[in-house]
C-alpha cells in the first residue's frame, strides 16, 4: 500500500507543474506513435515526381500503416529512405515488387537504357514520374522494402490541387 | 498510459534487443543456444542527427543494428567494416570492392556462419542502419560493453570524408 501511495503522491509534491508536464510527455508519446504507424505530414521538394507532385513544396499525407503492414503495391507513390544520402527521404513510384521483372528506362546518364532487371527478394523498384529528371532505381538499383516508410495518399496543399494520389501503373514502362 | 512514451524512447533513445543466431560469435552468443545475449542499442545518435538533417556518425568497427536488406520487417546485427568511398579487400575475391555512395559494408564476426555483405547482400544502404550496439546486459555473467574493432588490413583506401558528411542532393 505504502509504495503505491508514494508513487502517486511524489510527482505532485515535488513539482508545481507535475500534472501538466506528465500530460505533455504522454501526448508527445502518443503523437510519436501516430507519426510512426498511422500517418505523417510531409513536404516534398524536387522535380523528380512532376507532374504528380510539384517541386515547390507540396504538403502530403503519408500513410505509414500500409508500409508497416506490407500493403504497398505496384503503382503506389511512396516515401522512402534514400540509398544515396543516408536518412534522407525521397518520394518515388513503385514500379515493381520482389520477383517482378522491370524495364530499366533510359536516364540522362545512361541514354541507351538498361534492359530488363529482376527485382530481388525483399526489394522494390522505385522510379520518379519525371523520368528525365529523377535519380531513382535506374541509378542505384532496387531498394530494400525496409527503406519504404509509407504510402503517399493525399495532397493537402496547394489547395487548388488538393486530392487523392492514385495508385496507377504507368503501362509502357512496366513489364 | 506510459507505453507510447516508452515506445518513443526506444525509437529515439535506447532500445533492447535479443541477438539471435551465431553470426556474431564470439562477440555475441559465444556458447551458442540456449542462452542468448540481450543488447542495448543506442539509437539517438542516428535518429537525432537525422532529424537535424545531418548524417549519423558511424565509425568503422562499430557493431550496428540494421534493418535486413532482403527481409521486410526484420533486423540484423553486424559489424560495420567499410563506409562509402572505401576500397575494401574481400578474402577469397580477386577484385577489390569499392563501396558506392551512401552505402556501407557489414560483416558478421563469425566468418563461417554469417550471411552478410560478403555472402549475400553486397554493399548495404546506410539508411538501413538503426543504431549501435553498446552494451550486453543479459545474461549477467556476459554483461559488459560491446567492443568496437576493425578487421585489420582489409581497407586499401579509407575515405576520410565518409563520416559526418552534410547532405547534398536529394532529388
Amino acid at each position: 500500500m505504502a509504495p503505491v501511495r508514494l508513487l502517486g503522491v511524489l510527482p505532485k509534491a515535488t513539482s508545481l507543474f507535475g500534472r501538466e508536464l506528465r500530460t505533455l510527455v504522454k501526448a508527445v508519446g502518443v503523437a510519436h506513435l501516430i507519426h510512426e504507424f498511422v500517418f505523417e505530414l510531409s513536404i516534398a521538394y524536387g522535380p523528380s515526381m512532376m507532374p504528380t507532385i510539384d517541386s515547390i513544396g507540396d504538403v502530403l499525407v503519408v500513410d505509414k500503416w500500409s508500409a508497416w503492414r506490407r500493403k504497398i503495391e505496384v503503382g503506389d507513390v511512396v516515401l522512402a529512405l534514400s540509398a544515396r544520402t543516408p536518412h534522407d527521404r525521397i518520394i518515388k513510384r513503385v514500379l515493381g515488387m520482389e520477383g517482378d521483372i522491370v524495364r530499366v528506362l533510359p536516364t540522362s546518364r545512361r541514354p541507351e537504357g538498361g534492359g530488363k532487371q529482376l527485382v530481388p527478394p525483399g526489394h522494390v523498384w522505385l522510379q520518379g514520374d519525371n523520368t528525365l529528371n529523377s535519380t531513382d532505381s535506374r541509378d542505384f538499383g532496387p531498394v530494400p522494402y525496409n527503406m519504404v516508410l509509407g504510402r503517399v495518399v493525399f495532397k493537402i496543399a496547394p489547395l487548388g490541387k488538393m486530392g487523392f494520389i492514385e495508385r496507377k501503373i504507368p503501362e509502357p514502362w512496366y513489364g | 498510459m506510459w507505453a507510447p512514451c516508452y515506445f518513443a524512447f526506444q525509437s529515439y533513445g535506447y532500445s533492447l534487443h535479443v541477438v539471435d543466431g551465431l553470426s556474431m560469435q564470439p562477440t555475441f552468443n559465444p556458447t551458442g543456444e540456449p542462452v542468448r545475449d540481450r543488447v542495448v542499442v543506442e539509437r539517438w545518435r542516428v535518429r537525432a542527427l537525422a532529424l537535424l538533417g545531418q548524417v549519423g556518425r558511424y565509425s568503422r568497427g562499430d557493431v550496428v543494428l540494421l534493418r535486413a536488406p532482403d527481409r521486410p520487417g526484420e533486423y540484423i546485427i553486424k559489424r560495420l567494416v567499410a563506409l562509402e568511398g572505401d576500397w575494401l579487400y574481400v578474402p577469397g575475391r580477386v577484385d577489390v570492392e569499392k563501396i558506392p555512395k551512401g552505402h556501407c559494408w557489414v560483416e558478421g564476426d563469425n566468418v563461417a556462419l554469417s550471411a552478410d555483405s560478403r555472402t549475400r547482400y553486397g554493399p548495404v544502404p546506410l539508411s538501413l542502419v538503426e543504431g549501435r550496439a553498446r552494451v550486453v546486459f543479459w545474461p549477467p555473467w556476459r554483461s559488459g560493453r560491446v567492443a568496437a574493432g576493425e578487421p585489420i588490413g582489409r581497407l586499401l583506401v579509407r575515405n576520410p570524408r565518409a563520416i559526418s558528411r552534410a547532405r547534398d542532393d536529394c532529388s
